[in-house]
């Protein structure tokens, strides 16, 4: 278990522990994460017909798109949490979608979600919140567990709001303290669901910063949904770009900002107009004003 | 007419499914393998919650009905000069049915909301979804404590129910209208039986305890994480659990007493 410490300076001081996660069980391979020709739909409404998209070990991958285009869906469909119709969700090799119950938490256990909302639990304090995944998946005595707690909190900046419940944190903070959580285990694969949505900009710059970091310096593989192309361009290492319920482009930022891709250019120059329309499809216009009353 | 087999149709599938997923949350909250140091003071917890907090109102409630069924009793067994059956009506009634049914529907909608409310506000939040991505399973770590507490604690609620019942008909009985004191236990002593009306309630309000919670947890779980999802469900706990109660209490009277 690799444990740092996040100093007032920003310089990142690692430690190697071995218990819980044992570095030998981490998979050497190309890609942590490779989902292939993924088809979705909840009821009648498909969301995915295709999907494909890898994610590099070792990297910062963003995906990007459309809102309802089903970026936190496929965050969901990684996490087992939701079961594809057709296609495969391979991760570290494993087919998400095969896994019986069992299994599948055992998968669980080498990776972790940073949700929206935080998802802190409201009846436990900051520190708690960052201990509960170690004291549900190790037998390590408290005074050990306190030290990794107080570790993580430090890594993010919040080692003294440890006492605090999550009703009385910001909402940077209480992202700050979701993320503590989300690496108290040591997961191989963070994924972030807009980790900077409604943040002010410092708290943006910290988290972003913070998953740069974290990334490099636990050699995790992150996933990065978000709208905001500026922060998430600025990390990451490979893009995939998501509309018509598919991948419609997946390179370095780089690659994608040469795209002659119209909708990967619309989508990163944030035209109100393009191949995703401004408008809803509907009735021309004029036949629907000179038609029925509604 | 056509539309409205469809509907009847639809409804009781609907039903069936409802009731199948129910099942299968349950087996999987409950079969597993035991972890008594974590689960322990989840239950404890949990007790506290769902058991002693609704103590207050279950002790007022019996007391005012055990006074009530006295004060009624009274006025039509005086008339025959039967005021010493009194005692064993009480305690009859209480430990019968109202103890019983009385304590599950005030249990349905004290605890049982509650714990359809934090459950789908659980959901809302994503702290369900969290716990799972953290390989805890919710089931396990938040259904089954709550479903254990509401087992143990509901019939301990009604006996508390029956006992302060029977002492408030013995206030009014005895203390305010004058039935004589060792008639009224006497008697009572001597028509209650422990299997036949003891054990049958007691046999009634572990039944109710696991339809009312399982409905309540269940609701909880699927509520739709939405402010009108959460009020929905809270709302269907109560009333279905109601139903519930007061249609098995029929079943069952009907096998014990009939």
């Amino acid at each position: 278990m690799v444990f740092f410490a996040h100093g007032s300076n920003h310089r990142v001081e690692s430690v190697t522990y071995a218990n819980y996660a044992d570095e030998s069980k981490r998979t050497a391979v190309e890609n942590l994460v490779e989902v292939k020709d993924v088809h979705f739909s909840r009821g009648e409404t498909s969301i995915y017909k295709g999907v494909s998209l890898v994610v590099p070990q070792g990297k910062v991958t963003a995906v990007m798109g459309p809102s309802g285009c089903g970026k936190t869906t496929l965050l969901r469909l990684i996490g087992g949490q939701l079961k594809p119709q057709q296609g495969s969700v391979e991760f570290a090799g494993i087919n998400i979608p095969s896994l019986h119950r069992g299994a599948l938490y055992e998968v669980r256990k080498r990776m972790s979600m940073l949700f929206q909302s935080g998802a802190l639990f409201s009846d436990m304090t900051v520190f708690d919140n960052v201990a509960f995944p170690i004291r549900e998946h190790t037998n390590l005595p408290e005074n050990i567990i306190a030290t990794i707690v107080k570790m993580k909190l430090e890594a993010v900046g919040l080692r003294g709001a440890g006492s605090l419940f999550p009703n009385e944190l910001s909402g940077g903070m209480a992202r700050r303290a979701a993320l503590a959580r989300s690496i108290a285990l040591d997961p191989e694969l963070i994924m972030y669901d807009e980790p900077f949505a409604g943040q002010d900009p410092i708290s943006m710059g910290m988290l972003v910063k913070l998953i740069k970091e974290l990334n490099h310096t636990l050699g995790l593989t992150s996933i990065v949904v978000s709208h905001d192309i500026h922060e998430v361009m600025s990390i990451a290492d490979h893009v995939a770009i998501m509309a018509n319920k598919q991948v419609v482009a997946q390179g370095s930022p780089e690659e994608l900002r040469a795209s002659d891709n119209p909708l990967v250019q619309q989508f990163l120059k944030g035209d109100p107009d393009g191949p995703v329309p401004f408008h809803y499809a509907a009735t021309p216009y004029h036949e629907d004003l000179l038609g029925s009353s509604r | 007419m056509l539309r409205f087999f469809q509907q009847v149709g639809r409804d009781t599938l609907t039903t069936i499914r409802g009731i199948g997923e129910a099942s299968i949350m349950l087996v999987q909250a409950l079969i597993g393998k035991p972890q008594p140091i974590k689960m322990f003071p989840l239950l404890i917890r949990q007790l506290y919650v769902v058991g002693v907090q609704s103590m207050l109102i279950i002790l007022i409630s019996g007391l005012f009905i055990g006074m009530v069924l006295a004060l009624q009793g009274y006025t039509i067994l005086v008339d025959f000069g039967a005021e010493q059956a009194l005692g064993p009506m009480v305690a009859l009634s209480l430990l019968r049915e109202l103890g019983p049914v009385v304590t599950a529907l005030l249990f349905a909608g004290r605890a049982g909301s509650a714990l359809t409310a934090e459950i789908g506000l659980m959901r809302a939040t994503e702290q369900l979804s969290s716990l799972e991505m953290m390989a805890v399973d919710p089931l396990r770590r938040v259904v089954a404590p709550r479903f254990w507490a509401g087992f143990i604690s509901m019939p301990l609620l009604a006996f508390m129910f029956s006992a302060v019942g029977i002492y408030g008909g013995y206030f009014v009985g005895v203390q305010w209208l004058g039935v004589d004191d060792g008639a009224f236990w006497s008697v009572m002593q001597a028509s209650v039986d422990w299997q036949h009306d003891v054990m049958n309630g007691f046999i009634k309000s572990l039944v109710f305890a696991v339809v009312v919670t399982w409905i309540a947890l269940y609701k909880g779980y699927t509520a739709m994480p939405t402010s009108p999802g959460i009020s929905a469900a809270t709302t269907q706990t109560v009333v279905y659990s109601s139903l519930a109660v007061l249609g098995l209490d029929f079943v069952l009277t009907a096998l014990m007493f009939g």
